[in-house]
């Protein structure tokens, strides 16, 4: 009994113990912190190349891709045959074009051009998470209701109103409530909100979320003629498709075609092939508050023209010229890195076979002849499990890799360059590899840190032994063992050490939790901004807690205390009580 | 009375033992290559109930004495019994708890800790003594026992005050109510009057001589000041490690 109630006493009596308390709590709490974030860093790179390019990937060395792939497909994800690990695999184009959006002739944008299967991509990937208009559909498609599509622009809008309403609050507070109304409902007025006072950084926001504003009402207003036209247009569609059927004379089908084109070209909505989902974070289509909200300058309901550069088949350099289309946006995805987001643009895989020249070609004489098979650049697979470790990938990677040596002894046409065969974090090696070294280093750093705690424990713990050995002395001859006194001094550093790490962890938890305001609060009081939310790879810093390293910093440093108090708690039952009791 | 009635009656009278048999006890230090004997074949018995003073001056052994009776170090040879068992020989965790509730110690430093009150420091030797578990169900009538002591001691009004808050008296008065709180059959006072003032020493000799008086309390007391030792029952003059009277 005497053991806790004095080793609490102990505790409560000096100020030391909470001086060890502190160090330790420190110690986790940075170690958690640093960790988590870099671990959190490491994951959203993980979560946010297996969203989109699942957990292996079939690659073509060449441009001309590779064929037969929906065989292969059917061959390594068939139930008996197949290979057992796999649960889906997606055939995929990757391209390089240009962008221009519609009625604006300065803008260009160079872009890679991604052609997806939907609702399929979302088998093999979480390509579904970050849609604007989808989000988390377990089917996406090409061809969402218009309902939500006009839902999500609402949305933003709302969101606008809000960063209005926040970012302009003394400007709004000055004006008449009627104005008020009005500058929130119309866009138009929002002007009224300029002010010689305000700084060029809020005078800028405002201009933009004027424009965005504006450039969103005519993506509504083309929305809503797409509605009302969109019962005739159905009707037109019907009515082709049965002509086709019907093998009807050339002019009555251009005609219906004709008809189909005026609707599309009077709503300005494309047909589902033309459509695209655009990457959320190319340059100048939105832009990023402080707050990390993202505002939208295109949004569903827009239209831009795709020039794609035809590689998937032979060519000169001198004579390579564009497959132009017009695309309607239909949506837009949001990987969570930027290097992804700023660049990709989706759209269907057939549509871009064709614009890229990988389309397969019959005979024109004969056309059940295949001159040359369709092709595709890439084929993502997608693994049974989730989080399985980079060696079970790879044993997996080299049985896919078997698979596709047999299938091209089959089938030598299916490609006519290497094809590579590797898995997600092989693939992300040169961002990924860093990071992880860089973990790896603060854990050391810190971990030396940690070897102050213990000296820190071991210090204090040997003074009051020291301090108190008369009253080991007296404690042994009241009749206490030496195990129980050791006993005593050793309960004594587990509790400095458990309520370290402790406090440390959940200090260190609440931290990660709220790093991204931290960084906004040291942005406020001292202008020290680490992570720049506009430019960087990511729009907040990682918050998630690593839990595995969270126990182990927890049990290590327990671990720690204990090995600083064994060494005093050993001296203390080694005393003897006659010296002890002696002793000045 | 006959032959077989005389029979009957000696094996009625018990033959009383004396608490404390210690016979030709030895203990020699080494320091180092030097050893030097502090105790050299002192042998003595204390029956229970007398209030024993062991003088002499300093390093003639006393303390060493006192410490091998009250099982805080063991002799390089000779027989410590107490109530009856060699205790000399005894394992560790024997020994502890005979001291923590046969012996009870008073020193001339109080040797109080510092971080409990009063009420706590008399209760310490409670606390060793029983586990976790046992504690709540001994812990009132320890309290109890401990009130009542530090009444009779004269210090019940500061039950709540820590050591340092006391004068010398007070806290040796606490120290002996620590080491009567199991109604230990020894007490060992080393030098119980030797860091006070006369008048405060010969308060602490008062409540220790009522002690043996009405309660029958076997003390062994150790002291220079033969003023003290011819207040008790016996006293035995040690010099250089042997007894040379008593």
């Amino acid at each position: 009994m005497y053991k806790i109630f004095l080793c609490f006493r102990y505790l409560r009596s000096k100020a030391m113990p909470y001086l060890a308390v502190l160090g330790v709590a420190l110690c986790v709490w940075l170690l958690l912190s640093s960790v988590s974030v870099m671990s959190g860093f490491l994951n959203k790179i993980e979560s946010a190349a297996k969203g989109l390019f699942g957990d292996i990937v079939i690659e073509s060395a060449g441009e001309r891709g590779i064929a037969f792939y929906d065989e292969f497909i059917r061959e390594i994800t068939a139930k008996d045959r197949g290979i057992a690990e796999i649960e889906a695999a997606e055939p995929f184009i990757l391209s390089f074009g240009m962008l221009r959006v519609e009625g604006d002739r300065n803008f260009r944008q160079h872009v890679q051009i991604a052609g997806i299967r939907l609702p399929g991509r979302a088998d093999v990937s979480d390509f579904e998470d970050g849609l604007f208009v989808q989000a988390n559909i377990a089917a996406p498609t090409f061809d969402p209701s218009l309902k939500k599509v006009i839902a999500a622009i609402e949305r933003q809008q709302q969101l606008m109103r809000k960063i209005v309403q926040r970012e302009f609050a003394p400007q709004l507070e000055k004006l008449s409530p009627a104005k008020r109304k009005l500058v929130l409902e119309h866009w138009t007025t929002l002007h009224y909100l300029s002010d010689p006072n305000l700084s060029p950084e809020k005078k800028q926001l405002l201009r933009q979320l004027a424009n965005a504003g504006l450039l969103q009402n005519e993506a509504l207003l083309s929305l809503h003629s797409v509605k009302k036209r969109q019962a005739e247009l159905e009707t037109l569609q019907a009515e082709l498709a049965k002509a086709e059927a019907r093998k009807t004379t050339e002019t009555e089908l251009d005609e219906l075609r004709e008809a189909i084109d005026d609707i599309i070209e009077a709503t300005g909505m494309e047909q589902p092939a033309y459509r695209v989902i655009l990457g959320l974070g190319i340059p100048g289509l939105s832009f990023r508050t402080e707050k990390s909200e993202t505002v939208r300058y295109l949004v569903p309901g827009h239209r831009i023209i795709l020039y794609v550069f035809p590689l998937g088949k032979r060519f000169s350099p001198t004579d390579i010229s564009p497959n132009i289309h017009k695309f309607s946006i239909i949506d837009d995805s949001c990987s969570g890195v930027s290097s992804i987001d700023n660049k990709l643009i989706y759209v269907p895989f057939k549509t871009l076979q064709k614009m890229n020249n990988m389309a397969g070609e019959y005979d024109a004489e004969n056309p059940n002849v295949l001159v040359s098979p369709a092709r595709c650049s890439q084929i993502h697979v997608k693994v049974r499990g989730k989080r399985l470790s980079e060696r079970e990938l790879r044993k997996i990677s080299a049985e896919v890799q078997r698979a596709w040596l047999d299938f091209q002894q089959r089938n030598p046409q299916a490609t006519l360059t290497p094809v590579s065969i590797d898995t997600w974090r092989q693939r992300q090696v040169q961002v990924i590899g860093p990071i992880e070294k860089q973990r790896t280093l603060v854990a050391i750093i810190l971990g030396f840190m940690s070897i102050v705690a213990v000296t820190l424990i071991f210090v204090i713990l040997y003074t009051i032994v020291v301090q108190k050995t008369r009253e080991i002395g007296l404690l042994k001859a009241v009749g206490a063992s030496s195990r129980g006194v050791a006993g005593l001094f050793f309960l004594y550093g587990v509790i400095i050490s458990l309520v370290g790490a402790i406090l440390g962890t959940v200090g260190g938890y609440y931290t990660v939790k709220n790093i991204n305001t931290i960084q906004d609060w040291a942005d406020e009081l001292f202008g020290l901004r680490v992570f720049t939310r506009q430019t960087h790879m990511f729009a907040k810093i990682p918050n998630d807690v690593d839990w595995t390293a969270t126990w182990i910093i927890m049990v290590s440093s327990i671990a720690v205390g204990l090995i600083g108090a064994l060494l005093p708690a050993i001296r203390a039952a080694r005393m003897q009580p006659v010296e002890a009791l002696r002793y000045e | 009375m006959n032959k077989h009635d005389e029979t009957k009656m000696k094996t009625k009278t018990k033959i009383k033992q004396p608490l404390i048999r210690v016979k030709d006890l030895h203990k020699t230090y080494s320091l180092g290559r030097v050893s030097l004997e502090v105790l050299r074949g002192v042998s003595f018995e204390i029956a229970a109930g007398e209030f024993v003073a062991l003088y002499g001056h300093s390093g003639s052994g006393k303390s060493t004495l006192l410490h091998m009776v009250g099982l805080l170090d063991r002799p390089t040879s000779g027989i410590v019994h107490f109530d009856g068992i060699n205790v000399a020989k005894l394992r560790s965790g024997r020994r502890n708890s005979i001291r923590c509730n046969d012996v009870g110690f008073v020193f001339q430093f109080y040797h109080l800790l510092p971080e409990l009150t009063v009420l706590e420091n008399t209760m310490l030797p409670g606390m060793v003594g029983n586990s976790i578990l046992r504690w709540p169900g001994r812990k009132k009538a320890l309290r109890l026992r401990a009130m009542e002591l530090l009444d009779e001691l004269g210090v019940s009004d500061r039950l709540k005050h820590r050591p340092r808050e006391l004068s010398g008296g007070e806290r040796q008065r606490v120290a002996i109510a620590r080491a009567l709180i199991h109604k230990p059959k020894l007490l060992l006072a080393d030098e119980p009057t030797g860091n006070l003032d006369s008048k405060t020493g010969q308060k602490i000799m008062d409540v220790l001589l009522r002690y043996n008086r009405q309660h029958g309390q076997t003390i062994l007391m150790v002291t220079h000041d033969e003023e003290l030792a011819e207040e008790v029952s016996r006293a035995m003059y040690i010099k250089d490690g042997r007894l040379v009277s008593g």
